[in-house]
């Protein structure tokens, strides 16, 4: 069949889109029955005008006629990917909808008008939206630091906490090689790492396993982090996406106990007094020196019972009553002290100055200090 | 950098320090700030960076053009203080500027 066959009114009908021909001041001429289904009537609206159904709305300064006259103009107009119009659907509902236009010359001036309704679109739209921004959200409030790369290693994104870290302003991140971030001594190895890790047939390896890594801020300061990566691929794009926390605070902490440790145990390796740490269990924490002189060479102790070490008395009954009774004491809070007989390495007997005190952090008992001095220095017993 | 206050259809606020240069939209969407959408990403042909700007603040902001005030018509709920705020540049001025937004951009 030729073209020329078909009516313009049929070609009208048949357009599965809603479709009208109007006149320059919006007087409806045609339309077709994929209007009256969007408008939920039982006919296409003829010889009504097209604000009927695309009135101003809300929206109290539109002028929808002459948005489409103009739009017939500029086709190409911009606003036209992004704003909609209002359908009224004759229940009283309102639907956006998207408006093309064009010009037809017939004698005079008409314009031909496609209507798409987009509500389930802004819809999807929306949720998408939501989504997006929810997540979005949570990266922005997140502790910890997190800076996405692309396969070439550039920062695409980094978080507000990455730029704190980091000491960047908002949005300066972004664009910088990774290589930025990267203290100059480590540049090479850096790279001859990541290499790896790109090639890597298992980059899962580095994937929630928390490494130790240094970086540079922006003020040239190097800091100490805990990073872990993953590899993302969306659409066949790669993104490396690594979370790190600042070590700083915790390295601090850990030097601070590496200090007092070795105060601790420069303290007590060099007592003269045997001392010994307990657990609230009885088992040996602790020993110094001056105790395993007390024990037989290469006794094992740390781990062990202390009730059940050699150097209590030659009837472990009765040492495992008085010891036991001293640690209940204890456990409530109370030192013990008394004189002790025990036995030395060469089985000789020797009267010492027992105690037992207890170490409480917070209200709990979370260890005993034995102690063991000459007679001499005690006090006399039952002072 | 000036601070700008964001303030939300139900009167939450956001104060954000906004570069010199960027717009009261980038601002906003840079931030996150729920309120203001900028669909077209500031070409001035979506509406949906629509704000107030109070009398007070208005002599700090360039006017709208032709361009602007043409697709403010989009808007919903516009009124005399409206303005598209990826039209509007921010400069050193500007600091403390406040800047209402609409119950919604659609
Ligand atoms: S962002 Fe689209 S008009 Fe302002």
């Amino acid at each position: 069949m030729l073209l020329d066959d078909i009516s313009a009114s049929q070609l009208l009908e048949r357009v599965p889109e809603p479709m009208l021909v109007m006149s320059s001041d919006g007087f409806i001429v045609s339309a077709n029955d994929a209007l009256a289904h969007l408008l939920e009537t039982d006919a296409p609206p003829l010889a009504t005008n097209v604000t009927q159904f695309l009135p101003e709305t809300e929206r109290a300064r539109l002028n929808p006629l002459a948005w489409m006259r103009r739009w017939a103009e500029t086709p190409e107009a911009p606003e036209l990917e992004y704003v909609h119009l209002i359908c009224r659907i004759a229940r009283g509902n309102d639907r956006p909808v998207r408006v093309r236009v064009g010009r037809l010359l017939i004698d005079d001036v008409y314009y031909l008008v496609l209507l798409h309704d987009i509500t389930q679109e802004q819809t999807r739209q929306h949720q998408s939206r939501q989504a997006h921004r929810l997540a979005a959200r949570i990266l922005a409030n997140s502790a910890d630091a997190i800076v996405n790369v692309n396969a070439e290693f550039t920062i695409i994104y980094a978080n507000p906490s990455a730029e704190i870290l980091f000491g960047y302003g908002r949005g300066e991140l972004v664009d910088k090689p990774l290589s930025a971030l990267v203290p100059d001594r480590f540049r090479e190895s850096h790279e001859i790492q990541m290499a790896k890790f790109v090639k890597a047939k298992a980059p899962a390896r580095l994937m929630g396993a928390r490494v130790e890594v240094a970086v540079v801020t922006k003020s040239g300061k190097e800091i100490p982090l805990e990073a872990s990566i993953c590899k993302v691929t969306l659409d066949q794009t790669l993104v490396y996406s690594a979370q790190l926390r600042d070590l700083t605070v915790r390295k601090a902490a850990q030097a601070e106990l590496a200090r007092s440790t070795a105060s601790f145990h420069t303290v007590f390796d060099h007592a003269l007094q045997a001392m010994a740490l307990i657990s609230p269990t009885g088992s040996v924490l602790e020993m110094n020196p001056a105790a395993m002189d007390l024990l037989p060479p290469g006794q094992q102790v740390l781990g062990s019972s202390f009730s059940e070490l050699p150097f209590w008395s030659a009837d472990p009954e009765v040492t495992a009553n008085w010891l036991r009774d001293a640690m209940a004491q204890c456990q409530r809070g109370r030192a013990y002290r008394s004189p002790v007989n025990m036995r030395m390495p060469d089985g000789s007997q020797r009267q010492l100055d027992f105690s037992l005190s207890p170490i409480a952090r917070e209200g709990e008992i979370f260890a005993m200090v034995a102690e063991a001095r000459e007679m001499s220095e005690a006090v006399s017993p039952g002072a | 950098m000036p601070k700008v206050t964001y303030v939300e259809d139900d009167g939450t606020t956001h104060e954000i320090d906004v570069p010199v240069g960027t717009t009261l939209m980038q601002g906003a969407v840079g931030h996150l700030i729920p309120g203001i959408e900028g669909d077209c990403g500031g070409l001035c042909a979506c509406a949906t960076c629509h704000v107030y700007i109070s009398d007070e603040f208005v002599p700090l902001c360039n006017s709208a053009d032709e361009l602007e005030s043409g697709m403010l018509e989009f808007a919903f709920d516009v009124r005399n203080s409206s303005r598209l705020a990826c039209q509007i540049e921010v400069s050193e001025e500007m600091e403390g500027i406040v800047v209402q937004m609409p119950l919604r951009q659609y």
